[in-house]
């Protein structure tokens, strides 16, 4: 249940104004909506939405050239993401659907059909299965361990779709971490983009909360062109924009 | 420029996939992206990349745009700001590098004035021209400026539970007037 602003504490307050101008801590923002209900946040950020648009000014004009890279990312069917894979794209290695094996394939190609029209939002290893079924263009690698100590002999592999933008890490003894301290962080090498190697795109953070195997959606911020390197490291909570790979726990190379 | 207009929507367009829509959306709603992220952003090429990543966003969850919650310039606005918070949390620094003076000056003039608004935006600048002048730049140099707190009050040598004060019963005031005007509540 929701509690109205002039409801909540001095306290309640200071800290859902920070988390609309500058963003709390995922610990610290579950405790606010836990004390003052998800639709009072979300109240106050569309007031201060509001007023942001109405103080903005006079609205600049983009860099040139920013638009076209804009652009360059834009789906054309956003409702419902091509599949079809793309002719002479610039890809990594593509890896036949028939390397992650037919039998495997089938039997997931048979849970998507059997699901209702209504069902609800199928899982991850749905998802990748659906993804391996129906993408023409999927990507795959397996993980490799590196030397440090935390990567706890980490297998499994990813799958990528260039065409449909979407993919999934899928790892077996990967240790369980503490969002509270650390996450995991996928990093994407695009060799399409300039200086590609010192700047990967943030593939998401993630948490494994069980042993056994795991599979994780990537979440790319940005339109991933040409993946050569997927990586995995460990970060504070909520992840960073660079990494300082102090620890580089897996990589994949498609 | 044509100033977003919550009466025609390109969004549920865009969430039914016509590349037409897509295209209008980036026109209409690049400048607004752009000035957002650019302000609220340390240096041109993090906001470039802001930019790039809010689209996506907006792209990904247009299914998702209300009309009877928000104006669609409001929820471009709300899906930025959440991108630039969401970056600006995991660089863990210091959100702005707009100095005081260039943020809102006390006196001088109006940063609305010659700019065409939509219904929304005429709605939400009278609401902060209700407030009194010393809310109105408080919160607007977090909200639009991106600063802390603490970060007002190290630059206008107000104490921060003045600071506090003034922006909490400025914007409980602002978020009534808005919320008699939202979209779905209009007679």
């Amino acid at each position: 249940m929701s509690r109205p602003m002039r409801a909540w504490s001095e306290a309640e307050f200071d800290a859902a104004f920070e988390e609309v101008t500058c963003g709390l801590g995922r610990a610290e923002r579950e405790r606010l909506v836990h004390e003052i209900g998800v639709d009072g946040l979300d109240e106050l950020e569309l007031a201060v939405a509001e007023l942001h648009v109405a103080a903005l000014g006079t609205p600049a004009a983009p860099p040139a050239g920013l638009l076209e890279r804009v652009r360059a990312q834009a789906p054309v069917a956003p409702a419902r993401r091509a599949a079809a894979p793309e002719a002479g794209a610039r890809a990594p290695r593509a890896f036949a659907l028939a390397a992650v094996g037919w039998a495997a394939a089938a039997g997931l190609l048979a849970y998507v059909l059997l699901r209702g029209a209504d069902a609800p939002a199928p899982e991850p290893a749905a998802r990748r299965g659906a993804l391996l079924v129906e993408a023409g263009d999927v990507a795959r690698a397996d993980w490799q361990a590196t030397a440090d100590p935390l990567a706890g002999g980490v297998r499994g592999d990813v799958v990528w779709s260039r065409a449909r933008q979407e993919g999934y890490m899928r790892f077996a003894s990967l240790p369980v971490n503490d969002p509270r301290r650390q996450q995991y962080q996928l990093w994407i090498f695009d060799k399409s983009r300039p200086d590609w190697e010192a700047r990967p795109i943030d593939g998401g953070v993630f948490d494994v909360r069980s042993d056994g195997e795991v599979v994780v959606p990537i979440d790319a911020k940005l339109h991933v062109d040409a993946a050569a390197l997927f990586a995995i490291t460990l970060e504070a909570p909520g992840g960073v924009v660079v990494s300082s790979r102090e620890h580089l726990l897996a990589t994949a190379s498609p | 420029m044509q100033p977003p207009n919550h009466e025609d929507p390109l969004l549920p367009r865009v969430a039914r996939g016509e590349p037409a829509a897509v295209e209008a959306c980036l026109q209409r709603y690049a400048p607004l992206v752009w000035s957002l992220a650019r302000r609220l952003s340390r240096d041109a090429a993090t906001a470039e990349e802001l930019v790039q990543e809010i689209f996506i966003e907006l792209w990904r969850h247009a299914a998702r745009f209300d009309p009877t919650r928000s104006s669609e310039a409001t929820f471009v606005a709300l899906i930025a700001r959440r991108r630039v918070i969401d970056r600006r949390r995991r660089e863990a620094r210091a959100p702005t590098a707009q100095p005081l003076d260039e943020a809102l000056p006390e006196t001088g003039p109006d940063p609305l004035s010659g700019v065409e608004l939509s219904d929304e935006a005429r709605h939400a600048r009278l609401a902060l021209e209700q407030l009194r002048p010393e809310q109105r730049r408080l919160i607007l140099l977090s909200v639009v400026d991106g600063l802390t707190h603490q970060e007002i009050a190290l630059r206008s040598g107000l104490p921060l539970g003045t600071i506090k004060s003034h922006i909490r019963r400025g914007l409980e005031r602002a978020a009534e007037i808005l919320a008699e005007r939202r979209p779905g509540r209009d007679a």
